[in-house]
């Protein structure tokens, strides 16, 4: 059988990348890889505060930046799924805006792979029973 | 994500108020996010590699030959089905092939064999072999096809002649000719195929002798016509010399004068209407009549009589004494 291959170049419109990555900040009722606690009430307030800070933007907690910044930061009103992960309900989840070019690459390839809160916090020591 | 972990601290009344607090960014470098969520949730850009890209676009359409030739340069159903298995397409199999197709594959079949027929014909050297192996529908279907091409050619041809013919027809007879020409060289090339190759030159002889004598026709008709325009030209001619002799004669009865009817006719003959010329003429006599009555007039009235003065013998003058002298000197002498 012969068959014909016809190309045809058809020209597509690629979007300006809007460099803007959606993390996780907090997981409620869950404890971190410190060991440390948070219920979900304490990550509501938590991002309450946070949204009515300065919203400062560091990397790695080391140097402030004005590399990104903070555009949105909400809790998951529900259980959903997003870019195929799980998230529960009360999720602290937050966008950054990226402002710099080898930055926005680093967080395509992985490099920069999510974020860390740096605040005050009283800290109530458990039980190893506990 | 709920992975259990030990539980060493809680965390309370978390404040970001302080001018140290931040959100960073971190890597796994630095240990990743302590919240465990490594990865990023919505990343608002292309996750297109450049590869990706490039291949996005090109767009590469698969398509049969006949239908690409339908889609792409607008070839008739049939034709493309034909035209691409003369360039050696090959009609995949069809497992569902139902019954009513059949008739359409039989047709296809049949224009493909005929054009097949014909090219074989065109290429072998016996072609009297070729015609030999041919069963009865294959050279009819065969037969069909050159009387369309045939006549298809006839009909390019004959408009060409036409379209010369009307742009220039002085050069009818030397464009004919080289029709004439061409029409001869096909017919050897094609005589060996068929018979209605012998058809075609006929047709084309007739076309020929019919613009020949219509081209005589014209040109008889031209003699004849200026004939007759030299004809009328010769009346008109005569007809004026009758008028201007009629006119002239009516003039010299009116007008005695010799001297004068030459340019009074002149001055007649200028008038473009009869009517002109007839009240001209009507002028003339009255004012001939006019001065034939004077002059007759004058003749007998006494006004132009040529009197003497009568003179008696006692009235002559007497001869004066020196005058008697002069006289008597002189016949002295």
């Amino acid at each position: 059988m012969n068959k014909t291959n016809t190309k045809v170049q058809v020209a597509k419109a690629l979007n300006e990348e809007l460099k803007q990555v959606t993390y996780v900040a907090m997981l409620p009722d869950s404890t971190d890889l410190h060991g440390d606690y948070t219920s979900a009430e304490e990550v509501r307030k938590a991002k309450e505060s946070f949204n009515s800070s300065l919203q400062r933007a560091n990397l790695f907690h080391m140097a402030m930046t004005d590399t990104f910044e903070v555009i949105e930061s909400y809790i998951a009103p529900a259980d959903m799924v997003l870019n195929s992960q799980a998230v529960t309900k009360g999720t602290w989840l937050m966008t950054l805006q990226v402002k710099d070019d080898n930055l926005w690459e680093m967080v395509k390839s992985g490099q920069v792979n999510g974020i860390s809160i740096g605040a005050m916090a009283e800290v109530e020591e458990l039980d190893d029973t506990e | 994500m709920t992975t259990v972990r030990k539980t060493k601290r809680k965390l309370t009344n978390i404040d970001f108020s302080s001018e140290t607090s931040h959100i960073a960014l971190v890597s796994p470098e630095v240990g990743g996010p302590a919240n465990g969520a490594d990865y990023a949730l919505v990343l608002k850009a292309n996750k297109f590699s450049k590869e990706a890209i490039e291949k996005m676009q090109q767009v590469q359409v698969t398509m049969e030959l006949p239908d690409f030739l339908r889609k792409f340069f607008s070839v008739y159903y049939e034709d493309a089905e034909v035209l691409a298995r003369l360039m050696g397409y090959v009609k995949p199999e069809d497992t569902d092939e139902s019954e009513p197709e059949d008739w359409y594959e039989n047709y296809i079949q049949e224009k493909l064999d005929s054009f097949t027929v014909l090219k074989s014909l065109n290429e072998s050297k016996n072609i009297a072999d070729v015609l030999s192996v041919l069963d009865e529908k294959q050279y009819l279907a065969m037969l069909n096809d050159q009387v369309l091409i045939e006549k298809a050619l006839a009909k390019k041809e004959s408009e060409e002649v036409a379209k010369a013919a009307e742009s220039d027809t002085s050069h009818i007879v030397h464009e004919v000719s080289e029709g004439k020409t061409s029409v001869i060289t096909k017919k050897s090339k094609e005589k060996h195929m068929t018979k209605p190759v012998t058809t075609e030159a006929t047709v084309e002889m007739v076309e020929k002798s019919v613009l020949v004598d219509l081209q005589k026709s014209l040109e008889d008709k031209s003699v004849e016509l200026q004939k007759a325009l030299d004809s009328i030209a010769v009346f008109q001619k005569e007809k004026q010399e009758q008028i201007t002799k009629s006119k002239t004669a009516q003039f010299t009865a009116v007008v005695k004068d010799e001297k004068l009817v030459a340019p009074i006719v002149k001055a007649a003959l200028a008038l473009e209407s009869d009517e002109d010329f007839t009240a001209f003429l009507g002028a003339i006599t009255s004012m001939q009549v006019a001065v034939e009555k004077s002059k007759e007039t004058l003749e007998k009235s006494d006004l132009f009589q040529e009197k003497g003065a009568s003179v008696s013998e006692d009235e002559k003058p007497q001869e004066s004494a020196l005058a008697r002298v002069l006289k008597a000197k002189q016949a002295k002498q």
